[in-house]
């Protein structure tokens, strides 16, 4: 994001979001890549 | 070995689209059946989705399949024009429509047909008149530059592998000081190139 100049980026908590999975081999490679859900906000300057 | 995870994979582009559009639509049409990621309204509670999410129709909500909550990094101002990047049965759009009222606007665009038939009807179950639906790409924004003051996205841009041109078109149509407030996949451990060609493993 920093490439396309956006500024004040700020990330949130992660979520276990695959744990939530029904099925166990998505929930083992979510668990190997450790692949989780996030939040980010971030700005476009002003100038 | 960080040469080897940092080079460029090719993808089969079109195969992706095509199994997401696949995994998507039944999304949109069966949503009772079990898929590889959570959905329905159970899991935007577990969120913590804002109450906004209360009065967003069933008929949406059940398609649910966002991979974290956007509103948790802080709630849209009235007024403001939101565009939703992969909006799905629209869900974060009318959340985000009944934030910024009726001064304010949203538009989401989705390449699923039936996930946008299934916002439209919802937001008229809802009763909104400002949220609008739009097919199409979000590597290609059908959107004027500086269009939007807030670009909103939930589980939709790790689905994307030209990533820069989806940052591109994000910072192009957003109003100087606009901001981007999404919710996405992040990997925390390297991925092979070969598991990079895997479409599974981008689908699920």
């Amino acid at each position: 994001m920093e490439r396309h100049g956006f500024e004040r980026i700020e990330t949130g908590l992660l979520v276990d979001t695959y744990a939530r999975s029904k099925f166990e081999d998505t929930r083992r490679k979510a668990q190997k890549f450790g692949a989780r859900g996030t939040t980010l906000k971030a700005f476009k300057p002003l100038g | 070995m960080a040469d080897a995870l940092e080079q460029e994979v090719e993808i089969d582009v079109v195969l992706l689209k095509s199994e997401i559009q696949k995994t998507y639509s039944a999304v949109s049409e069966e949503p009772d059946r079990d898929f590889m990621f959570p959905t329905g309204r159970g899991w935007a509670e577990d969120l913590e989705y804002p109450p906004e999410l209360s009065k967003v129709p069933d008929s949406a909500v059940e398609s649910f399949a966002g991979v974290a909550n956007p509103f948790s990094l802080g709630r849209l101002a009235a007024g403001e024009r939101v565009l939703d990047l992969g909006c799905g049965a629209g869900t974060d759009s009318l959340v985000a429509a009944q934030m910024v009222g009726p001064s304010g606007g949203v538009v989401g665009i989705d390449m699923t047909p039936a996930m946008l038939a299934k916002a439209r009807r919802a937001a008229g179950e809802l009763g909104v008149t400002n949220a609008d639906f739009v097919e199409g790409e979000v590597e290609t924004l059908p959107f004027p530059d500086e269009s939007f003051d807030v670009v909103i996205s939930n589980g939709v841009i790790d689905l994307v592998p030209d990533k820069d041109a989806v940052y591109s078109e994000i910072s192009r149509v957003l109003a100087p000081g606009g901001r981007v407030q999404i919710a996405d996949v992040t990997i925390q451990n390297p991925v092979s190139a070969e598991g990079r060609r895997n479409i599974d493993l981008w689908t699920g």
